[in-house]
């Protein structure tokens, strides 16, 4: 009964990834060049997801590869290299979101809301057309707060193992769970929310 | 938390299931259970269908984007480091200052080329900034919305000041490592990631090894909350007590969990869970700390008591007093593809067993036959190791204990 998802995120670095990662640790901008192609579209993906717009995600993916430009001597080929790339894709986005939390523009789901909310279990959420619920989601999750988003998206968009999350965003594995629950249950609230009033609500 | 109906898992357990990260034995009760129950197997497949279909519409942008975002990125000439421009750029600028100062021009851009400093002084500055960036960073981030849409360069700017320095997770010189040991939440790029050998070797994790990304939570509330709640999940997860009262709870729930069905034991797991979060931040003292295996594993710190332990590579230790308010991250200590080679695919690396040492140092476990089977000589290896205490390792942990590959 478990789909097996398709994942986008390379588990294991390839022979040829391995080498290029060498070369453009040496300086080979040439080598950085072919990185940048291997990863781009996981990149401006995760950036888009969690930001707003897709300009947004166009200056994070740049500003990202640029750092990592700036940074590739210094990396440790012991660890894997996307887990430090999207690291620095998720503090690009949280920085950009955090300034504008700042200035009072969004608002954002916290992570400690009270109580634990019940689960939802919503006749609407089944029946609503894959579209529709796909809108909702994006909506959703675009209200969690950026580290509740960021685990999120990072397990259920780019289907990160729990410990790989732990790795990339440097927090314990007991933080991924909890905040990724967090995250799940509040995208299904808001969704079925979203979906309409007749979204038929557990009681505890 | 859960889903308020005794008898069934909660809805960290279900989704821990879907996401395929429960441990042997709880996955297949868990798995028992929904074949039984369907309640929970319309809350699996809904939240499966949504996030499904929120992957699905993913639109990708055509490749002109990329294209013009390769070309951004590429032709930035800050190079990867300032020394390497300082040797060699420099002699060039300097007769490039000289003819343009013969020729009464202004060049502004110059100072910003060489405004990089090299990644020793780069980190000496890191460790005085909590949220820290280099300024070869802060260069690029000003020069960058040249080629972004909008003009957000005041934003960027501004951002790139306060940018936590992602390069910190690199390879780091002790001295680096020292250099990061700042308290408060500094957030998660401040310490390498390989620092955790450094932290390993002095033995205890850092207090800046805090979980916030810049969102400036209070990171008490939420590591009482991490500490316990996860004794729910994982094979034969004795969980132990270290100075965790609630915690300590979970070693019945547990062993029970071992013989009795999941209904019986879900009750009490949830309410556990309940109660471990409510009194957490009372009853777990702020000392202790989730940890890897490997900052554990320090000769003179005190042994591990029992480990309220998950299949996922967690213990709980007692810590050095001075890390207040740090909380636990996961080494990743698992080969790439997360197995064993050699052994069967149903044992992964991050497989938890018991070990158990008597007063003399002998050694026993709950997995005998399988420790004999994947790692002869184990109780040779392990002896004296630990006494009067049952500690709870990864196999892959294991396995490196008693020298194998």
């Amino acid at each position: 009964m478990l789909l097996a998802v398709l994942l986008m995120s390379a588990a294991a670095e390839t022979p040829e990834e391995r080498e290029l990662i060498e070369r453009a640790r040496k300086g080979d901008r040439e080598a950085f060049g072919e990185i940048v192609k291997m990863y781009q579209n996981r990149v401006f993906r995760l950036a888009r997801r969690m930001s707003r717009s897709d300009d947004d995600a166009w200056d994070i993916t740049q500003d990202a590869f640029i750092r990592a430009m700036d940074a590739m001597e210094r990396f440790d080929p012991q660890y894997r290299f996307f887990t430090w790339m999207y690291r620095i894709v998720v503090n690009l986005a949280i920085n950009r979101t955090e300034k504008r939390k700042r200035r009072g523009e969004v608002r954002f789901v916290e992570e400690y809301d009270g109580e634990g909310s019940q689960v939802v279990e919503d006749q609407a959420l089944e029946r609503a057309a894959a579209e529709e619920l796909a809108e909702a989601v994006k909506r959703a999750v675009g209200r969690l707060s950026p580290p509740l988003r960021a685990v999120f998206v990072l397990r259920v968009d780019q289907g990160l193992s729990y410990s790989e999350i732990s790795e990339t965003l440097d927090i314990a594995m007991g933080t991924v769970m909890s905040r990724l629950s967090r995250a799940r249950e509040a995208v299904r609230e808001s969704v079925s929310g979203l979906l309409g009033p007749e979204s038929a609500r557990e009681g505890g | 938390m859960g889903n308020g109906r005794p008898g069934c898992p909660s809805f960290r357990e279900l989704m821990a299931l879907m996401d395929g990260e429960l441990a042997e034995d709880l996955r297949r009760k868990v798995e028992e259970h929904l074949e039984s129950c369907a309640r929970c197997r319309s809350i699996v497949d809904s939240q499966q269908r949504m996030e499904q279909s929120w992957r699905d519409a993913f639109e990708a942008p055509p490749e002109s984007g990329f294209r013009r975002m390769r070309k951004e990125v590429m032709q930035r000439d800050g190079s990867s480091s300032g020394s390497r421009l300082l040797r060699f750029g420099l002699p060039v600028a300097a007769a490039l200052i000289a003819a343009l100062i013969g020729l009464r021009l202004f060049v502004p851009g110059v100072g910003g080329l060489l405004g990089t400093e090299s990644p020793s002084v780069s980190a000496a500055r890191r460790a005085e900034e909590t949220m820290a960036t280099t300024r070869d960073e802060s260069g690029a981030a000003e020069q960058a919305p040249a080629g972004a849409a909008g003009g957000e360069i005041e934003e960027t700017a501004e951002y790139a000041q306060q940018q936590v320095d992602t390069t910190a997770i690199t390879s780091a010189e002790p001295a680096e490592v020292a250099a990061h040991r700042e308290p408060g939440p500094s957030g998660i790029d401040d310490v390498p990631t390989d620092a955790t050998e450094s932290v390993s070797r002095t033995g205890r994790e850092d207090a800046d090894l805090a979980v916030q990304t810049g969102a400036g939570e209070a990171p008490a509330p939420e590591e009482a909350e991490e500490e316990v709640d996860q004794s729910f999940m994982g094979a034969g997860s004795g969980g132990g007590a270290a100075g965790c009262v609630t915690v300590s709870e979970s070693v019945d729930v547990s062993s029970e969990d071992e013989s009795a069905g999941l209904g019986e034991a879900a009750p009490e797991m949830t309410s556990l869970e309940v109660g471990q979060e409510e009194s957490a931040p009372m009853s777990c003292p702020p000392e202790s700390v989730w940890v890897s295996q490997e900052t554990a594993r320090q000769p003179g710190e005190d042994s591990l008591d029992a480990a309220a332990a998950y299949g996922m590579g967690l213990a709980l230790v007692e810590k050095d007093e001075d890390a207040a308010d740090s909380t636990a991250r996961v080494r990743s200590s698992i080969s790439h593809d997360g197995t064993i080679a050699g052994s069967a695919a149903q044992w992964d690396s991050t497989f938890m067993l018991h070990l158990t040492f008597d007063s003399a140092g002998g050694v026993s476990s709950d997995r005998e036959q399988l420790l004999d089977s994947l790692a002869g000589g184990w109780r040779d290896s392990l002896q004296g190791l630990h006494a009067d205490t049952t500690v709870t390792l990864t196999l892959q942990r294991i396995l490196e204990l008693v020298g194998l590959p």
